[in-house]
């Protein structure tokens, strides 16, 4: 009997030691993959917003046009703003010629009848039409003979339109006074039977952490506006990176929201090239394209956002940060409703520019 | 509170009945299951691309987990059994994908793999049967249990790591199965259904325990 109690006894001394060492040798580990659950999870429900998408320019290609007609990119967007005004030195808003009036009318027609509204947008560029020479415009807008001369002029040609959108960029924190009184003065033509809205810099302090970021005065514009659009975009400048930090945008939306109840955050649908010789805008197909011609593979950075490190001509290294499907659904599935209320809309710049699967992606995640 | 009320109770009960109460250790190692990782809490954390207030991130999933354990039990006249105080350490076990998640309209990046459990464990209130050289015991006890891993969270080209915890009240059904080895030793199998362990019914813990006393 006693043989076997000390049998009994060993027994089960051994097994406790055979478990300590197993266990103390037991630990996790990576197993190299990702579950996602930003926000409302992926692959579920993301928090559903209004959305508005920039076209920049006057004309449509039959990519976009397509884009805009599938029932997907119906799902998620609402208003389509053709940035294509440009006001002329006297302060004429151009265009002025009956062709392109035509083809504007014709094609907010055509925009209405998929669906959309239509808001036109005017971009204080130079005569150029890409580049904003924010002291030209200051000099300008603080005329008050040009201003007149640009409410005048403006009804004649955002009449095909249910809004105007004001994008005025570089300006020095000097212009502000002309900037209150521009918008001031354009909102009783506009608003009456039309949306008026404003791009609005993406400062997330007071005073602003942006050069001319106190230009624009969300307090003083808030009475003469419906809508003002947080620029969150090109986040990274001078260092190569993502166009946009979620994180960041949420901070500018909740400054501005904090001004004025109707907001909008903007979020890219182009990417950027950052080379010796500076930054230039990217569509997703050709970013695609680089990566596959140089042979590098597409990685994504802390934010999900897809980037391709290759050299092209004469042995430049060049990084070309861009969004794609997947980092866009994880930013917009981030800015959950604890996060941004429901009320603060997405505006997509750049559309063209997209993954084509985008629309397609969120439309099958909204609820 | 139930189980300190009642460890109390019994105690003084025990004392008018002139009964007899002894203490009795036990330390025990096994593995654990939480049923679904609780949403963690982040401190408050400066990256590249602003300042973040303490935020919460969903998580999920379960977490398979081993560790030790150990604590201090009364004993009142052989059937009644009063856990006093102890504790537990447990870590992940097993292959983990890392978590995609957010915090604060941030993307963040969650380790499951190098999650900490610990539990601090209060008094509670049990009974137990002996058989000749045989027992099987039961109890209810509360604690307190935490819950951390590691993480990081964007901002733009960079990470910033996060520390992430989440605290819980602890309500748990210990029970155990024994044979005694001599005559103050036993070893036991224990199963611990955790009844609230930031939800209710998140996990168990099961294993060995090495017991002292009568």
């Amino acid at each position: 009997m006693r043989y076997l109690e000390k049998r009994s006894a060993g027994f089960w001394r051994t097994i406790a030691v055979a478990i300590l060492a197993s266990v103390a040798a037991a630990c996790g580990f990576d197993s190299g993959n990702e579950t996602g659950r930003v926000g409302l999870r992926a692959d579920t429900a993301l928090p559903a917003r209004e959305g508005s998408v920039v076209v920049d320019g006057c004309v449509q290609d039959t990519w976009t046009r397509a884009t805009l007609a599938s029932p997907a990119t119906k799902r998620v967007l609402r208003t389509v703003i053709m940035l294509c005004l440009v006001p002329r030195e006297d302060g004429t808003v151009g265009p002025r010629d009956e062709s392109a009036r035509a083809a504007l009318a014709a094609l907010a027609a055509d925009l209405k009848s998929e669906g959309y509204r239509v808001h036109f947008g005017v971009a204080f560029t130079d005569e150029s039409g890409q580049r904003y020479d924010g002291k030209q415009t200051s000099e300008w807008i603080a005329n008050p003979a040009w201003r007149r001369r640009f409410v005048e002029t403006l009804p004649e040609v955002v009449g095909p339109a249910d809004g105007v959108e004001i994008d005025l960029q570089k300006l020095p924190n000097e212009a502000r006074p002309s900037v209150t009184a521009l918008v001031a003065e354009i909102a009783p033509v506009v608003r009456p039977g039309k949306q008026l809205a404003v791009f609005v810099p993406p400062s997330v302090t007071v005073p602003s952490d942006l050069p001319g970021g106190d230009a624009i005065s969300r307090v003083d514009l808030a009475p003469h506006v419906d809508r003002m659009r947080i620029m969150t975009l090109d986040f990274s400048e001078t260092a190569a990176g993502p166009t946009i930090d979620p994180g960041w945008a949420v901070d500018a939306v909740r400054l501005a929201k904090g001004d004025f109840p109707n907001v909008d955050v903007a979020y890219p649908l182009y990417g950027t090239d950052f080379g010796p010789r500076g930054r230039r805008p990217v569509t997703y197909h050709e970013a695609r394209a680089i990566a596959a011609i140089a042979g590098v593979p597409i990685e994504r950075g802390p934010t999900g956002a897809p980037f391709v490190r290759y050299v092209a001509f004469g042995g430049e290294h060049h990084e070309l940060w861009f969004d794609d499907a997947e980092s866009t659904a994880r930013a917009l599935g981030a800015w959950s409703y604890d996060v941004l209320p429901p009320d603060v809309g997405i505006l997509f710049y750049g559309l063209g520019a997209e993954d084509p699967a985008l629309f397609e992606s969120l439309s099958t995640r909204l609820p | 509170m139930a189980g300190v009320v009642g460890a109390v109770c019994l105690a003084a009960g025990a004392h008018d009945a002139r009964a007899d109460y002894e203490f009795q250790t036990g330390v025990g190692v096994g593995g654990a299951w939480l049923r679904q990782t609780p949403a963690l809490t982040s401190k408050p954390v400066t990256t590249a691309a602003r300042e973040m207030r303490e935020g919460e991130l969903a998580v999920g999933g379960g977490l398979a987990l081993f560790g030790f354990s150990g604590d201090v039990d009364l004993t009142i006249d052989d059937r009644w059994k009063v856990p006093l105080f102890g504790g537990a350490l447990f870590w992940a076990v097993g292959s983990y994908d890392a978590v995609v998640t957010s915090v604060d309209g941030s993307i963040a990046r969650v380790r499951p793999w190098t999650a900490l459990r610990g539990d601090v464990l209060l008094p509670g209130v049990g009974r137990r049967w002996k058989h000749r050289r045989n027992m099987v015991a039961v109890a209810l006890r509360t604690g307190v249990s935490f819950v951390g891993m590691g993480g990081s969270v964007a901002a733009a080209t960079d990470w910033a790591p996060l520390t992430l915890r989440s605290t819980t009240f602890l309500l748990q059904a210990e029970v155990e199965a024994c044979r005694r080895l001599d005559p103050t030793t036993r070893v036991c199998l224990q199963v611990v259904p955790r009844i609230y362990d930031h939800e209710l019914l998140n996990g168990v813990v099961f294993g060995l325990r090495m017991e002292w006393g009568p």
